[in-house]
């Protein structure tokens, strides 16, 4: 369990390396059940997924009043749809407990009432717990290690597909000048991955 | 409290895995370095400043491939050249020396200038090839044949991670370089250079590329003035270079001279850095938060681009090494005054 004299501020730190994917298996468990469990880490919580948003798109910065309507209409919408006739599996071999990272978790979601939709929750989650134990993995193995943390993770960076003719513009002048290219070439058919929001 | 690095890192750290996972062979393959790599340096250099070929040059970079068709005649003391771009507009460039005549056909619009570019396929940058193995250890990897010729395979190995592995394939007899990979730091090819059919040798017929160039009657002519200048001229200054780069050019010009620009074209300076192999432009303009909306950074093949705002003026670093070195040319560059 968590040490009671741990600091906030070092509880913090530990939800920020969870989203960054840094953390071992039991670390990753006691940070989820600490924004389980307190509604300050919550908050923090949600205010860190917030900025990373934030530094992905202008467009997600939006209030939190948004989702809940967003919320509210999707409850709606679900209680209209028709219910899907499916064979019934026994419980305890529920596909979904086969797919999810922390089946106690799992189970204590579906118990919660406010939460609409806990499979779609835990999909979520396994996602980002796939991605984390994937850059774990990687990072040792490769030999790589420094080179790896050397890439553009001072940036915030997030890969996003994105077309800058402004861009093409420079990239054109720059081959011109230092590589001999012809003016303009193929301009029209590149895209970037753009790194945004430094 | 840190700020979240987000997925960036992860993203990178699974690609990686997954290069290595595939084996590609890399800059870890080769054999130990050749002492003496200058000669064959040179005889590439040689190659491309003397040799007549023609043939179809493709390129391709961050997933996307143009082709190009080259008619080169080189006689001695002179050189002459049609390159045609297959894909996309159709344009054509006839050179002799450092005369430049870009050509659109469909919008009538021509653009003469002179050029003098640090490096064009299939030549090395102009600097000494001493330079080069400064920053990169020359290895030999084997013969193969590219665009039915026999070739030597060399490769360059950066001595630190300030720039890219490059892989070329050097025409045995002529040493004409035929292909050129850009490699990432698991080996990856980020970016290639290759000639898919060529003809080395023939006599030279430049007359038809000379009538080109002067038969400019109907068409919308374009004359871009670059002018020479000099980084502390325009109140800039690199205080500690980036280890291995040198300074070749700096010019004062319009970004895009081609005439795609309403109005009067964006002025910038541009300063070009060679590490003898690989060159990085730096641009410097008034900042416009119009034209500049949000600092970035970019890569595409082997190039990487960082973009931000520095008080009253816009920074754009592009070159063919990676991102963290553009980083390091950005952030060594100061305003004097």
């Amino acid at each position: 369990m968590l040490n009671r004299s741990e600091s906030s501020e070092a509880r913090r730190q530990q939800l920020s390396s969870l989203m960054d994917g840094e953390l071992p298996d039991d670390a990753a468990g006691q940070a989820c059940a600490l924004w389980s469990q307190d509604v300050a880490k919550r908050q923090d919580w949600h205010a860190y997924h917030l900025i990373g948003d934030v530094l992905r798109s202008d467009d997600l910065a939006t209030r939190p009043a948004r989702d809940e309507a967003f919320l509210q209409a999707l409850r709606l919408r679900l209680a209209d749809e028709a219910v899907p006739l499916a064979p019934a599996v026994p419980p305890a071999a529920r596909p979904g407990d086969g797919l999810t990272a922390q089946p106690a978790r799992a189970g204590r979601a579906r118990a919660r009432s406010w939460l609409v939709a806990p499979a779609a929750v835990a999909a979520g989650f396994v996602a980002v717990a796939g991605v984390m134990v994937a850059t774990r993995v990687s990072a040792p193995a490769s030999g790589h290690a420094e080179m790896a943390l050397a890439t553009p993770a001072a940036m915030a960076a997030s890969a996003v597909l994105v077309r800058d003719p402004q861009l093409d513009r420079y990239l054109s002048a720059h081959r011109v000048l230092a590589n001999g290219a012809m003016p303009g070439a193929a301009a029209e058919h590149r895209v970037h991955i753009v790194f945004e929001g430094r | 409290m840190r700020a979240p690095a987000l997925l960036g890192r992860s993203v990178m750290g699974m690609a990686l895995a997954l290069c290595l996972a595939v084996g590609v062979p890399g800059a870890g393959a080769a054999q130990p370095g050749i002492a003496d790599g200058e000669p064959w340096l040179q005889r590439i250099q040689h190659a491309a400043a003397s040799t007549s070929y023609q043939g179809t040059l493709a390129f391709n970079a961050g997933g996307s491939v143009t082709s190009t068709r080259v008619l080169h005649y080189c006689d001695g003391r002179q050189t002459y050249e049609r390159l045609e771009l297959l894909d996309g507009e159709s344009r054509l460039q006839y050179r002799h020396n450092d005369q430049v005549l870009t050509l659109w056909p469909a919008s009538k619009r021509a653009m003469l200038e002179h050029r003098d570019p640090v490096a064009q396929f299939p030549a090395l940058p102009v600097a000494s090839s001493a330079r080069v193995l400064e920053n990169y250890e020359l290895h030999k990897l084997g013969q193969e044949r590219v665009a039915g010729q026999d070739a030597d395979v060399l490769l360059l190995k950066p001595r630190d991670r300030l720039r890219f592995a490059q892989r070329l394939w050097a025409h045995r007899e002529t040493g004409m370089m035929l292909r050129n990979d850009v490699l990432g730091p698991a080996g990856e090819v980020l970016e290639s250079a290759t000639f898919v059919d060529l003809r080395i040798g023939g006599k030279p017929h430049p007359e038809p590329i000379l009538k080109a160039m002067k038969q400019l009657d109907g068409l919308q002519v374009l004359r871009p003035v670059s002018e020479r200048t000099q980084l502390d001229a325009e109140g800039w200054v690199i205080a500690k270079p980036v280890p291995g780069f040198q300074l070749v050019s700096c010019t004062r010009r319009p970004l895009d001279a081609s005439g795609s620009d309403k109005g009067a074209p964006l002025q910038v300076v541009q300063s070009v850095f060679s590490d003898g192999l690989a060159q990085v432009s730096v641009f410097i303009e008034r900042y416009d938060p119009q034209r500049h909306p949000k600092a970035m950074a970019t890569s595409m093949g082997s190039s990487n681009t960082v973009m931000l705002r520095r008080g009253d003026w816009w920074l754009t670093v592009v070159g063919e090494v990676p991102l963290a070195t553009a980083q390091q040319f950005e952030s060594l560059l100061e305003r004097k005054r």
